[in-house]
């Protein structure tokens, strides 16, 4: 048994318009974390994960034995080399002064040390899918190599030039032209669309039965997958990379679709993600199934993003209330639009696409 | 600043630079040796490059450090400055 036992998590509704880039667009952002930027001294991935961090649990961590992995899911953020200035420097460009700091494996290795992870110290950078693809990872130390603990540090600055630059310049945010034209962020809908980026973090705990107190659920399994594709970043209409991940996933659970909950989609909310999702949830459940979004609150937190809303979706089921897909006009009986109350044990469907071809399942139950 | 007030400083930034390691580190003395801080070398990375802003100390002089003692990173900074705060309030500005 995997028992999900700890999560601390960062995230914001708060949204901030940030107008001096390239491509201006609201971001959701704890502008805290480019405080003293100026100095030097500060590296805002680094500020970001320590909201998560809590020092207390860190100590614990350290105290309470047993052979410990430690998993840094970095998402698209290569943390060494950044230039994190636009073409003109602006209100999120900084220089950092300790660059070998922001080397993904050393950050990984300087927490692992802080919680007491001795045995095993892993990075990821399977973008989008990341904090959820490396639930396969803890999966395999616990089934194959007999961890008693894997601690998950999900982090990505998503809300800095290089991230926005991209996704401004691809058109895959929503713009400030496109607000301005009184679009808003939704999935599965047909007037509101796409997201935009916000900044994230999730510090998760997994635990096997020896040492798990108070879980909050249980990873039943997990899964990975790539589709046939002709464009790494694209995604094909069928849904063929979350079907082939969704179906991986509850085979390694041994749970058959109709033993699901709720699903929470990877949800973008994007063109291709709302056609390639419906139809990959379509072809698993048929008409059967209950899903919802988290992006359009606290927007795309990108790597962190899969494990991090799977956690706010745990928050709600402790609430017997789950949040629905925001400014979603259509009703229909599957994708949520309004608040949904729910009673008893859940068992959860998460799913994350990152870009590269990569798609990812896990499979949670609140039943302990 | 009295040497009190230098204890006080390095353990403050100690605080800033390191904020994850920074409750297993308590100096209480300037003769203290920093192998026996509890800062790994990455930590005391960290420290010297917070403590050669508050010093104006340049990158290249930061690089050439050599001290044992917390006594010798100060001295050292002080051999290389090109600012001095009067007090730990001034320093700390200078890096908030």
């Amino acid at each position: 048994m995997i028992y999900l036992t700890d999560y601390q998590t960062a995230s914001t509704t708060d949204t901030h318009m940030i107008e001096d880039i390239s491509y201006p667009q609201r971001v959701h952002w704890f502008a805290d974390t480019y405080a003293r930027k100026d100095t030097g001294l500060v590296y805002a991935p680094h500020k970001l994960a320590e909201k998560v961090l809590n020092k207390t649990l860190l100590v614990d961590l350290k105290n309470r034995g047993g052979k410990t992995a430690f998993i840094l899911a970095a998402g698209n953020q290569h943390f060494a080399g950044i230039n994190p200035k636009d073409s003109e420097p602006n209100s999120l460009a900084y220089d950092y002064k300790m660059l070998p700091l922001t080397l993904t494996q050393v950050y990984a290795g300087r927490i692992a040390q802080a919680c007491g992870a001795e045995d095993m110290v892993i990075t990821d950078a399977s973008a989008c899918a990341s904090s959820l693809k490396v639930m396969m990872n803890v999966h395999e130390l616990f089934a194959l190599y007999q961890f008693d603990r894997v601690i998950v540090l999900a982090v990505e600055d998503a809300v800095s030039n290089p991230v926005l630059k991209f996704f401004g310049e691809s058109k895959a945010v929503l713009t400030k032209e496109q607000e301005e034209q009184g679009v808003l962020p939704s999935a599965f809908d047909q007037i509101n669309f796409g997201f935009n980026i916000g900044q994230g973090a999730v510090f998760a705990v997994f635990e096997n039965e020896k040492y798990a107190k108070n879980p909050h659920a249980r990873l039943l399994g997990a899964y990975s997958a790539s589709e046939r594709s002709t464009n790494a970043i694209g995604q094909r209409e069928d849904g063929e990379g979350f079907i082939k991940a969704a179906h991986g996933a509850m085979s390694i659970s041994k749970i058959s679709p109709r033993q699901i909950n709720i699903i929470k989609t990877h949800g973008t909310g994007t063109k291709s993600n709302n056609t390639a999702e419906r139809n990959a949830l379509k072809t698993l459940f048929d008409h059967r199934f209950v899903a919802t979004s988290y992006k359009q609150r606290i927007g795309h937190t990108m790597g962190a993003s899969g494990l991090l809303e799977t956690c706010l979706l745990l928050d709600n089921i402790k609430d017997c209330l789950i949040t629905p897909i925001k400014n979603r006009t259509q009703r229909d009986s599957v994708f949520i639009s309004d608040p949904l109350h729910i009673f008893g044990p859940q068992k959860i469907l998460s799913l994350a696409a990152g870009m590269g071809n990569i798609y990812s399942a896990a499979i949670f139950d609140t039943q302990l | 600043m009295t040497e009190q007030e230098l204890i006080v400083l390095i353990n403050e930034i100690v605080l800033l630079a390191t904020p994850l390691n920074s409750n297993m580190v308590d100096i209480q003395s300037l003769d203290d040796n920093l192998a026996d801080t509890g800062l790994d070398s990455l930590d005391m990375l960290m420290v010297g490059i917070y403590l050669g802003d508050v010093y104006g100390v340049s990158e290249d002089d930061l690089k050439a450090i050599q001290a044992t003692t917390v006594r010798q990173l100060f001295e050292y900074m002080c051999q290389h400055k090109t600012k001095e705060p009067k007090t730990i309030k001034e320093a700390l500005e200078s890096i908030q």
